[in-house]
């Protein structure tokens, strides 16, 4: 029985990302997993715009990394969570970080990680999956972070009704593209211009961006990979970043940080612009209006918080998969117990 | 539908069934006679309670080969069908709307829209049927048929506060207004060649003018009593006056052409107690009226979402639903697989006689396409993405049959009627959820 | 919720209790309703856990009772049914609940006094299909079954006379035309028959001729007109030479028709194949029948082999019917003595006062001489055509008969968009109420007439004609319409119990079972019993078919009759075959649904729906691996299932000495059955006759739910919140005059929503609504 007022549901996050380009993609969606398991969120839908089945494979392998194979939002439903992915884009090419994780055999000669992903059919239309998240949040109840070109956003933002359903649905869109107030040129812009365009003229909602220069301060201490995740035999993410680059090196966190302000705008980790509007221009330069009524703003780095913010990352990415139980389901022994007393009874 | 007065009617409908008779085309259409193409005919057939997934999926794709076991019955037509997987119903799923994905699965399947939870207060959408009905209908003497074998339970609520609108009806003519299948082998007969079988062309003109008269009496009627209504009063109405005006269209259809359709077959009484012979009586009728061109567009809900119908005829006493709900028990699951291979039997019976029936140098199944599906996957699970679908038919040649097409996950079962609309002349840029047209059914 | 769970939930409520710890000032609330929440509740309902959906924390707030008022009502109930804190949990002293429920209660009231009453809306209502049939045989004598050809009426609530679910299709449409036709023409019969009489066989080669058994036949025959037609029986062999002469009778949908006595014995007559023919007249209504010949209590075939019985050496039987008509009817036909009031022939002042009489009655109130003038054209027009004056009535009749104005019941406002402005109904628009709630048909003269004269409000009037309408038998319609959905006893038509479990069951039973719950209906309804004997009564009605599927000695022949009950086996609704048919699957009982079946019809609190992938039980174990209730309790060790299921299933099993087709048993399978069980407040019972008492006990939920459930009937629309007081009102009203039957029925009668309306709410949102996240 459902009785008013509910509990508040945790906040769903739809992740765009083109796995497998730079580490902090890896490490963005093991933060977001890391939020997931305090309850302070559900991922609710996963793409990657690197038209690649092998980066697809990736973001599979660390959802089950963290979810099991039916991921938690969904088990509900029973369903695992399929991988969106783009067709065409920049940067199909295989990378070491993807290689070092796909192509890891154990002793038995099969592959450390499983992961479902073949052929084109066992991805999903990234903006059929995007569109269909959205319709089962409550609403103002979902954030978007965008860690990679925005390739899967500009077929999204073409399909019927979605500039409303985005309304009633999205509270906040993070992406990591361009760069603050200087105006780059920034790698993900540059990679799909036209989309980039698309999004920032024509998403009806709030936008935060994490600029270039913010996530260049902000390093994933090279030290922690080595000590804060020893209590996983295997860990993906682990095994991407040494692969990544050349070891040691502290990474560059651009895409953490966009997912940090999505989930955890309290904490305030990051000052805010003023609001404004930002365009892109053609050769994929970004321009930062001041405006009052703009809906745009871009990330600030707080000298005061940047130590929380690397606490923060550093424990989110290495914390532990929450297995997720159906609630109510009684612990075995207990089911015991009662069979003990029906037998009793008859 | 244009027939030359000499040809003996029963003539042509030998047709019928058997592999004998004269093609259609050239016999009874001078109109549009070989040159022209036989028009395209659009139908689905629709079970319930989804399927036992493991004995229907194959597991390759492109030329059908080894089919799976509830496949089997349509061995015989391998060659005419495309099966299809991956395709997805988003708004079947409860997107918030908690329990009831029997309600919603039927409420969307053709609607393409999540369905209003309520009992009474029912919102669902224009269903795609009748979207081509409303474009093409003119051009036959019914819109649209809609069939079913199940008679709608009589009482109470249907499923989780889902009105019994959404599980008894696959057509919807108005967001508000479904459109409920004839079950009475009897009731389609009459609608199909008319009650009034014995008239006279002159009494039956009179007749009509009568009815006529009186249509545009209820009418004038009708707008005087809609002066200050509240609106659900007027909505109403509306309903009311929509109907009659359909009514008044079949009229001047009817007069178009004075043809007599001959059945070829009594008229039935009362519905068989047996399932098969139920499904062949309604499909046999059904096939008059495509292969004369009475109707191009129609649903056949097999039984109501949601049924319990048990069926004896093959040795199973308990109901469809509780089956479904096997919690992977061998015993149940073994029985619902039974079900679903009994339902494909019959499906399959009824494709070969469309197939014996002759279109100039084509056959009526070519010239259709004839969905054949569930409204949920695995009725244990209630999911809805993967729903158990065939195509039957070419649809005059556009479908390369023969295959089984596995899309990308989270497609929408949208895409697939958006094409079918387009193969039936109704061009429209989206339906329901649509992300864009399908391709994969002619070869890419 | 499992000792486990429970003990986290104490931990939890620690934390809890210093949260609600500084709430200052202390208010009554604060005092009687607070403490309770936090120290029963809070536990398991709070921000984290959120059992079943409830955080209980909004509800520590006074205002909460007039913010989340039906949340409310459902925690108040469940507390005091004791349903509420689960039996793990420390229970509150039975002062401290009553304490708690008459305080809120009295919020309740104290909120409702502060809004306006409302008396809802009722959208315009289709005659659905009962309603058309009786509504045509009070207007024109012609004998019209729409359940045969118009598609079935869609329900809302429980029934299907409700204003909102009522739709018309093109189908339905095109159903009313042609019956229009077909009843206008067999009321003033003005056609001319066919100049030839048709003849159709039933036989071997003819039309199908079924065989039921040796010595009856039966067939379907759509009869084209009221008329008279010769029925000829052909018979072909003959018996011994002392064959004793048999009765053959001839039944039509049912019902014995014609008898006569036919020779068995050799015929001196010489034939290469022994054969007789017996031949008679009758009239018969026009349309599909079902026809049954058969010689009665036909004892000499019983002593025949197959063989013999086939052998024309060796016996006489029915070989084939077949028709011959239309022949004309004698004598004048019961509808055109009522329509025809004067001969239509002396000119347009007597087709003036037909159709002016008529419409009045069709239309349920007066006519303007404009609408006769609109009718009137259509019989001018026949004439034009070259048609007589009463071919012309005749399509004055069916124009009324499609006009919206006879379809609908649509009543007035001043201001239909204003709901704040409520208004009394007219007389004539609660004339048509009253009918079509009692009589599931248009008012008569007397009612037509005082409601005309706006007399029925008149001191007295009202309640008089509930009596007089109650007594009338159309109130049979009542009896069937209402206790057949209310009970869902009509769902009889639809199940179909397995045959081989199920031997004993077929038509003859399955009538029988509607019968005795229709009479028992009635019974109580005309003789104003009090409504406890729905739950137990010493007594019930029974032929001898459902005797002895009872068990219950000495009753002999079809007719039914009162019989007092011996044993405490049976008594009221609960005990009622056909409700324990309807209320169990194809194959075995469910404790799940007849306990489900209970609280939804006669406790009046409806379970939540099952989670998706709720596990079915093995077919094959029950009654072998274990007993259902065994099976069962393994199912509900499910924490999901388990909170709604100890509800359901402990009044299901309550019931469980009744099979699936409601005979008495003691053994399941090869299992005893175990019928005890206890209820929420403690109260426990060991058998069906215990349980009954118990519900017998608190009387008040069950007026509370058929009151319920008759409000919604008599007004055609579902209850909403505002309707409580009035439901709260009939209730208490009920009690004070000894929970008598008609006492409801003339409340509901008073009641506001059934006297007045007001205008309508504009459109309410789209369903967005229960998509929010409340209380953010």
């Amino acid at each position: 029985m459902q009785l008013e007022p509910r509990p508040r549901p945790p906040l769903g996050v739809v992740f765009d990302c083109d796995m497998g380009n730079s580490i902090d993609d890896a490490l963005a969606l093991s933060v977001l997993y890391g939020l997931d398991g305090k309850n302070e969120c559900r991922v609710v839908s996963i793409s990657t715009s690197k038209p690649s089945l092998r980066s697809a494979a990736m973001c599979e392998v660390i959802g089950r990394f963290y979810a099991g194979a039916v991921s938690g939002a969904f088990s509900a439903a029973g369903r695992t969570l399929p991988t969106g992915m783009a067709v065409k884009g920049a940067h199909p090419e295989d990378t070491p970080m993807i290689k070092a994780v796909l192509d890891r055999v154990g002793a038995d000669g099969k592959p450390v990680y499983q992961h479902g992903i073949e052929k084109l059919v066992d991805t999903a239309e990234a903006e059929a999956l995007i569109r269909n998240a959205f319709t089962s949040q409550y609403d103002q109840n979902c954030v978007v972070v965008i860690t990679g070109p925005a390739t899967n956003f500009r077929k999204l933002l073409e399909l019927p009704g979605i500039k409303e359903l985005i309304t009633a649905k999205v509270r906040t869109l993070v992406v990591m593209g361009g760069k603050y107030p200087s105006g780059g040129p920034e790698y993900n812009v540059k990679l799909d211009i036209a989309a980039a365009k698309k999004l920032f003229a024509e998403w009806p909602g709030e936008i935060i961006a994490s600029g270039e220069e913010l996530g260049e301060q902000v390093l994933f201490p090279v030290e922690a990979i080595d000590t804060k995740f020893s209590w996983a035999a295997n860990h993906p993410t682990v095994d991407a970043y040494r692969a990544a680059e050349k070891m040691p090196y502290n990474a560059k966190c651009w895409d953490v940080t966009a997912v940090l302000q999505a989930v955890r705008p309290k904490e305030a980790y990051f000052k805010l612009s003023e609001p404004g509007r930002i365009e892109v221009m053609d050769d994929g330069r970004t321009k930062f209006t001041v405006a009052a009524d703009g809906k745009h703003r871009y990330m600030i780095l707080d000298p005061e918080k940047k130590a929380a913010v690397v606490e923060a990352m550093v424990e989110l990415a290495s914390a532990k998969p929450v297995v997720r139980q159906r609630r109510f389901r009684p612990q075995n022994e207990q089911k015991k117990e009662e069979k003990k007393e029906e037998q009793k009874k008859s | 539908m244009i027939t030359k007065k000499a040809l003996p009617r029963r003539t042509f409908l030998r047709g019928l069934g058997a592999a004998v008779g004269l093609p259609f085309l050239d016999a009874m259409t001078p109109a549009l006679s070989a040159a022209v193409k036989p028009p395209v005919r659009m139908g689905f057939v629709y079970v319930p309670n989804g399927m036992d997934v493991r004995n229907w999926n194959l597991d390759y794709e492109g030329k059908l080969g080894q089919l799976s076991r509830i496949m089997a019955p349509l061995e015989p037509h391998k060659e005419d069908i495309l099966v299809t997987s991956n395709l997805t119903h988003n708004n079947g799923r409860a997107l918030l709307d908690g329990a009831g994905d029997h309600g919603r699965c039927c409420g969307s399947y053709l609607t393409g829209v999540q369905p209003r939870k309520s009992a009474v207060d029912i919102k669902c959408g224009i269903s795609m049927d009748q979207i081509v009905a409303n474009e093409v209908g003119h051009k036959t003497r019914f819109p649209s048929l809609e069939l079913g074998l199940e008679d709608a339970r009589q009482a109470g609520d249907c499923d989780s506060g889902y009105s019994c609108a959404y599980t008894n009806n696959l057509a919807w003519r108005s967001e508000t207004q479904p459109l409920p299948p004839i079950l009475d082998p009897r009731a389609l007969f009459e609608r199909l060649f008319g009650a009034d079988a014995g008239l006279t062309p002159e009494e039956k003109a009179q007749r009509n003018k009568y009815r006529r008269s009186i249509l545009d009496f209820v009418q004038e009627d009708t707008k005087r009593l809609q002066t200050n209504l509240g609106p659900s009063d007027n909505r109403k109405l509306d309903e009311y006056l929509s109907s009659v005006r359909e009514i008044e269209r079949q009229l001047e259809r009817a007069e178009k052409d004075n043809a007599q359709i001959d059945p070829g077959m009594p008229k039935p009484y009362g519905v068989p107690a047996d399932f098969a012979e139920h499904f062949k009586l309604m499909t046999d009728m059904l096939t008059v009226a495509l292969q004369s061109d009475m109707s191009r567009v129609f649903t056949f809900l097999v039984t109501r979402e949601g049924t319990s119908r048990a069926y004896r005829e093959i040795g199973i006493s308990d109901g469809h639903h509780p089956l479904t709900h096997h919690q992977n028990q061998a015993a149940l699951m073994e029985k619902v697989s039974q079900i679903n291979t009994y339902h494909v039997k019959q499906f399959s019976d009824w494709l070969g006689r469309l197939k014996s029936i002759r279109e100039g140098d084509s056959t009526l199944l070519d010239n259709s396409m004839i969905v054949y599906g569930a409204g949920l996957c695995d009725g244990n699970r209630h999911n809805h993405e993967d729903l158990p679908t065939l195509i039957a038919g070419r649809a005059g040649g556009y479908i390369k049959s023969g295959r089984r097409v596995v899309y990308r996950k989270e497609t929408p079962m949208s895409n697939l009627f958006l094409t079918m609309m387009d193969q039936m002349g109704v061009k429209v840029d989206n339906f329901g959820d649509s992300t864009g047209a399908l391709d994969g059914l002619a070869l890419s | 919720m499992s000792h486990r769970i429970w003990r986290a939930c104490v931990i939890v409520s620690l934390a809890g209790l210093s949260a609600f710890a500084q709430q200052k000032p202390e208010s009554a609330f604060d005092q009687t309703v607070k403490p309770m929440l936090n120290r029963r509740c809070f536990a398991c309902h709070n921000d984290r856990m959120a059992s079943g959906g409830l955080n209980i924390a909004p509800f520590t707030q006074p205002n909460s009772v007039a913010q989340y008022r039906d949340a409310w009502e459902k925690i108040v109930a469940k507390v005091r049914s004791g349903e509420m804190p689960p039996k793990e949990a420390p229970k509150p002293t039975q002062e401290q609940i009553d304490a708690f429920a008459a305080f809120m209660e009295a919020e309740f009231e104290k909120a409702d006094r502060k809004v306006q009453p409302d008396p809802g809306r009722v959208t315009a209502r289709r005659l659905n299909r009962n309603e058309y049939s009786n509504t045509i045989r009070d207007l024109l004598v012609v004998d019209f079954r729409a359940e045969k050809d118009f598609p079935t009426d869609d329900s809302g609530y429980g029934f299907d006379n409700i204003g909102d679910v009522l739709t018309i299709s093109p189908m339905l449409m095109d159903k009313y035309v042609r019956a229009a036709e077909r009843i206008s023409a067999r009321a003033i019969g003005a056609d001319p028959l066919p100049k030839k009489p048709l003849e159709v066989e039933f036989s071997g080669k003819g039309q199908p001729l079924r065989k039921i058994d040796r010595s009856t036949v039966e067939l379907t025959h759509e009869i084209g007109w009221d008329a008279e037609y010769q029925i000829i029986v052909q018979l072909p062999g003959e018996r011994a030479a002392d064959a004793k002469p048999v009765e053959m009778g001839f039944w039509m949908d049912g019902k014995l028709i014609h008898k006569m006595m036919v020779e068995t014995k050799p015929s001196k007559l010489v034939y290469f194949n022994p054969m007789s023919v017996e031949e008679f007249k009758l009239a018969l209504p026009e349309g599909d029948h079902v026809f049954r010949v058969a010689f009665i209590n036909d004892e000499f075939v019983k002593t025949l082999t197959d063989k013999e019985a086939r052998d024309q050496k060796k016996n006489k039987y029915i070989g084939a019917v077949t028709f011959v008509g239309p022949f004309a009817m004698k004598g004048e036909r019961a509808s055109r003595k009522k329509i025809l009031i004067c001969d239509p022939a002396t000119g347009k002042a007597c087709v003036n006062k037909i159709l002016s009489t008529l419409a009045r009655r069709a239309y349920r109130r007066p006519v303007t001489p404009g609408e006769v003038a609109q009718l009137v054209k259509f019989v001018d027009y026949a004439k034009a055509e070259g048609q007589s004056v009463e071919q012309g009535l005749q399509l004055a009749i069916q124009a009324m008969l499609v006009s919206p104005k006879f379809l609908f019941r649509i009543e007035r406002d001043a201001n239909p968009a204003d709901p704040g402005k409520v208004h009394a109904i007219s007389d004539l628009e609660l004339a048509s109420r009253l009918s079509y709630f009692l009589w599931s048909s248009m008012p008569d003269e007397q009612l037509l007439a005082l409601a005309e004269k706006n007399q029925l409000r008149e001191a007295g009037v009202l309640d008089a004609q509930v009596k007089r309408m109650l007594a009338d038998d159309r109130s049979a319609a009542f009896a069937e319409n209402f206790a057949g959905q209310w009970l869902e006893t009509r769902n009889l038509d639809s199940v179909k119990p397995d045959p081989v479990k199920f031997a004993d069951w077929g038509p003859d039973l399955r009538d029988a079972m509607k019968a005795e719950t229709r009479l028992f209906f009635e019974n109580i309804l005309r003789n104003n019993r009090p409504m406890s004997e729905f739950l137990d009564a010493d007594y019930t009605f029974v032929n001898d078919r459902l005797a002895r599927h009872y068990g219950i000695e000495g009753v002999e022949g079809p007719e039914f009759r009162r019989v007092q009950l011996a044993t405490d086996q049976r008594g009221g609704i609960l005990s009622h075959a056909s409700v324990l048919t309807v209320s169990s699957y194809p194959t075995r009982t469910s404790p799940v649904i007849r306990g489900k079946y209970l609280l939804q019809n006669v406790l009046g609190a409806p379970p939540p729906e099952p989670p998706p992938d709720v596990p079915s039980l093995d077919e094959e174990a029950v009654g072998n691996k274990g007993s259902l209730r065994q099976q069962l309790e393994q199912h509900r060790s499910n924490a999901i299932c388990a909170s709604c299921h100890a509800r359901m299933d402990v009044l299901g099993f309550g019931l469980e000495n009744y099979d699936a087709i409601g005979r008495w048993r003691t053994m399941d399978g090869k299992f005893p059955i175990d019928v005890s069980g206890t209820f929420p407040n403690g109260k426990s019972f060991t058998t069906p006759a215990g349980m009954r008492k118990l519900l017998v006990d608190n009387l008040q939920d069950f007026t509370r739910c058929i009151t319920e459930k008759m409000l919604t009937y008599a007004l055609g629309r579902g209850l909403e919140r505002y309707d409580r007081r009035t439901v709260n009102g009939i209730v208490k009203a009920v009690a004070t005059d000894e929970y008598k039957f008609q006492t409801l029925i003339s409340e509901v009668v008073r009641s506001l929503p059934f006297q007045n309306r007001r205008g309508e709410v504009s459109r309410r949102r789209e369903g967005v609504k229960g998509k929010e996240i409340a209380g953010r």
